[in-house]
């Protein structure tokens, strides 16, 4: 056992690659994390060849590969339909409903075995909203009870991104239970008092969209324990979304500091919203554009190196701050603004407006990285 | 007592007491990875008489833990009465900062005294720095329930620093927040066993009720998307319990196709069983228990199939075993037909080509 802290990382929907964990190798969304930090980290003087894995372990939790392997087998059982339908089609004269149906229905299901954007991204929104996402957490807790096991809580620390944050959310909000007694029939559990987690990163968060299908707790309510300190399940809580990033404006996490989710002293000392505007990317969704963002990369370095460790002086970090807002695309963050006034994210409170949405969005950003790369 | 009797209760009652230390075997172990020397974290530099009392502590009751939940809890009320007069008369530098130092140790101390019964009272001592300007600023705390923040203030800081300069030789001019940092890393190993303990019964349960989903999803009936969202929307009062769960007991279907084989016993000879489509309008499946005694499933179908001189649609019920094999019956009219899975028909098959393997060698052997 070590004293390392360790970042467990959650990845959000889309088809992340799995880490190798025999051959000490991260995935997909490990690699953007480390990237990024470490892109951010080395412009430090006396870390210009450092890594943040010289200071944490990074752990992933990859659940991509279930929502696959039920994406295949729903794609693989629709094949035989769609064959067995075309051989009895004379059976279903032109018009009828119910071979329209079935054929529409089948189709689909079918064309779940390809790799559109669609099938690897919307489906696993769909999927882990259904009782699916119950394996998702179930994983999940297993996960998180072999740290604390191997490492103890406080050494815990856990970033989630888009859907992993739902993911993140309900999985806590299920294994620490309020009061840190848990309630009849809870099969494990952890305490409030003795297990909180050292940080929770919350980076664009959808646990409040996702609860309004999933309905397992309100990330908001009083009695959450998904919150930072007393009676919480982590003891700092950071919450960061882009400015225009649409998935983290339809139905916003943005508690209030009224004493209602947590006390006013808690809110101040133990809970940051962090809010990024610079563009370097046109998709503000994306997570290695989330971590590298000052805001969020010099807290992160501070939190998870230690402050003994990673101690630049007032005028370095502002010049970090200055050579990261240079690099913003010109003229980006009018551009997709005008975009989605012409989307209407303002007021989605729904599921269904949050996948219209995010499809706009998607065409926005494919026209706009066109334009990049013929301009370039 | 004859001596052959005595030889022979001695050699029961020894396999007994074998049987009985084989069967309680420790079932935590306080091995090098909750128990040793520094627990792996940062040199404590400041407060090594309290890391050293708390190690002490963790080491104690790891060796207890396998008679959990009968562990006498006292000496965590003894632990905490240590942390009281042991760094309550500690100087950081200033009365105040002293006062909310001691303020926490008496919430600490007072958490330790109050044991419960389902699980054991350990909260953390916390040091959180408040990193907005990287200038040091902290806070402490005790993670009880109520709460209770202390946040020395500049003036207070640059006491603690200036009081705990030159002390080590390790450190020599450390930042009040490295101070109480090491308190932090002294205090909090007390707990390492009791935690490691609870969460590795945690992940044992958590395992199996993920192995009970990965159950489902390997032998269960594959469902389509819609399948999927009733059997969610049905099922919900057993997915939001407050916990995590297994697999709900039961599936839900509508308007589901499947692939059949259907005998029609009014179509020609040789134009009685023919392959088919069936809908599920509505149904349910029992995918493991169930009140029968094994997974079964029912459903209301229509079947259709291409068979010359009979009505080709039918209406009946469909009986799901075991999550493969289906046999189902519908009324065409006056013509009544039976369908069958394709899983079915295949086992079927695989039995009759087993049957005529056993048969053709019965027959050689009588030949």
């Amino acid at each position: 056992m070590t004293s390392t802290p360790v970042v467990l990382l959650i990845h959000g929907m889309g088809s992340a690659t799995p880490p190798d964990p025999g051959n000490n190798k991260l995935g997909s969304f490990g690699e953007e994390f480390r990237d990024s930090l470490d892109k951010a980290l080395q412009q430090f003087s006396g870390h210009e060849t450092d890594s943040i894995e010289n200071y944490v372990t990074l752990d992933e939790f990859y659940y991509n590969d279930k929502f696959d392997l039920i994406r295949n087998k729903m794609a693989e059982r629709a094949n035989d339909v769609r064959t067995r339908l075309d051989e009895v089609q004379q059976l279903f004269p032109g018009g009828t409903f119910l071979r329209r149906f079935v054929d529409q229905f089948n189709s689909w299901e079918e064309d779940f075995g390809d790799d559109e954007f669609l099938y690897t991204h919307w489906l696993d929104v769909l999927f882990y909203t259904t009782y699916i996402g119950g394996w998702i957490r179930a994983l999940l807790a297993e996960r998180i009870a072999k740290l604390i096991k191997d490492h103890g809580s406080k050494n815990i620390h856990v970033v989630a991104h888009s859907l992993g944050t739902a993911a993140l959310h309900d999985t806590l909000a299920q294994i620490y239970p309020p009061g840190g007694e848990p309630i009849p029939g809870t099969p494990a559990f952890f305490s409030v008092e003795n297990d909180q987690l050292e940080t929770v990163w919350m980076v664009s968060n959808v646990s409040n969209l996702i609860n309004t299908v999933v309905g397992l707790a309100d990330p908001l309510a009083p009695g959450s324990t998904v919150k930072p300190g007393h009676g919480g399940c982590t003891k700092r809580f950071y919450n960061v979304r882009h400015e225009l990033d649409p998935f983290a404006l339809i139905r916003r996490f943005k508690p209030k500091n009224d004493g209602n989710w947590i006390s006013f002293d808690n809110f101040k000392l133990r809970y940051r919203a962090i809010k990024n505007d610079v563009i370097l990317d046109p998709n503000t969704h994306s997570f290695p554009q989330y971590i590298c963002d000052p805001n969020v990369c010099l807290p992160m370095l501070r939190k998870l190196m230690g402050s003994s460790k990673f101690r630049p002086g007032k005028t370095e970090r502002d010049k970090f701050i200055e050579n990261h807002a240079s690099q913003g695309l010109t003229g980006a963050f009018g551009r997709l603004e005008d975009a989605f006034r012409g989307i209407d994210v303002g007021d989605l409170e729904t599921l269904d407006e949050f996948l219209r949405a995010g499809e706009a969005f998607k065409d926005v950003i494919l026209e706009m990285r066109e334009e990049l790369e013929g301009g370039s | 007592m004859k001596r052959s009797t005595i030889a022979i209760l001695l050699l029961v009652s020894s396999t007994i007491c074998i049987a009985q230390e084989e069967n309680s075997a420790p079932f935590f172990a306080c091995d090098d990875s909750v128990v040793s020397e520094d627990l792996g974290s940062p040199s404590v530099i400041f407060f090594t008489n309290v890391q050293r009392e708390a190690l002490r502590v963790n080491n104690f009751f790891c060796n207890q833990l396998n008679n959990f939940p009968d562990v006498p809890p006292e000496i965590l009320d003894e632990f905490g009465s240590f942390l009281e007069a042991a760094v309550s008369s500690t100087d950081f530098g200033s009365e105040d900062l002293n006062s909310d130092v001691a303020a926490a140790m008496r919430i600490m101390s007072g958490a330790l005294g109050e044991q419960r019964s389902t699980r054991f009272r350990m909260p953390d001592f916390d040091v959180e720095e408040i990193e907005d300007d990287f200038d040091s600023a902290f806070f402490f705390s005790v993670s009880v329930l109520e709460e209770n923040n202390f946040v020395p203030d500049e003036d207070q800081r640059d006491n603690c620093k200036v009081r705990f300069t030159g002390i080590s030789n390790q450190e020599p001019n450390p930042e009040c927040l490295q101070v109480f940092e090491d308190l932090e890393n002294a205090i909090n190993p007390y707990k390492r066993s009791y935690q490691a303990m609870i969460a590795g019964k945690e992940e044992q349960t958590f395992a199996e009720i993920s192995a009970d989903w990965s159950r489902y999803f390997e032998i269960a009936r594959t469902q389509t998307t819609l399948d999927l969202v009733l059997t969610s929307w049905l099922e919900r009062s057993h997915m939001r319990q407050g916990f995590i769960v297994g697999p709900p007991k039961r599936q839900w279907f509508m308007l589901r196709p499947n692939v059949i084989l259907q005998y029609h016993d009014g179509a020609p000879k040789g134009d009685q069983f023919k392959p088919g489509v069936s809908i599920e309008w509505a149904g349910f499946n029992y995918w493991d228990d169930s009140p029968l005694g094994f997974p079964f499933g029912l459903s209301v179908t229509t079947v259709y199939a291409d068979m010359p001189d009979v009505d080709t649609v039918g209406t009946g019920l469909t009986l799901h075993v075991n999550n493969r094999f289906t046999i189902g019956w519908a009324k065409h009219g006056s013509d009544d037909s039976f369908h069958v899975s394709a899983d079915l028909l295949q086992f079927m098959q695989d039995k009759q080509q087993q049957f005529d393997k056993y048969k053709s060698r019965f027959e050689r052997f009588f030949d």
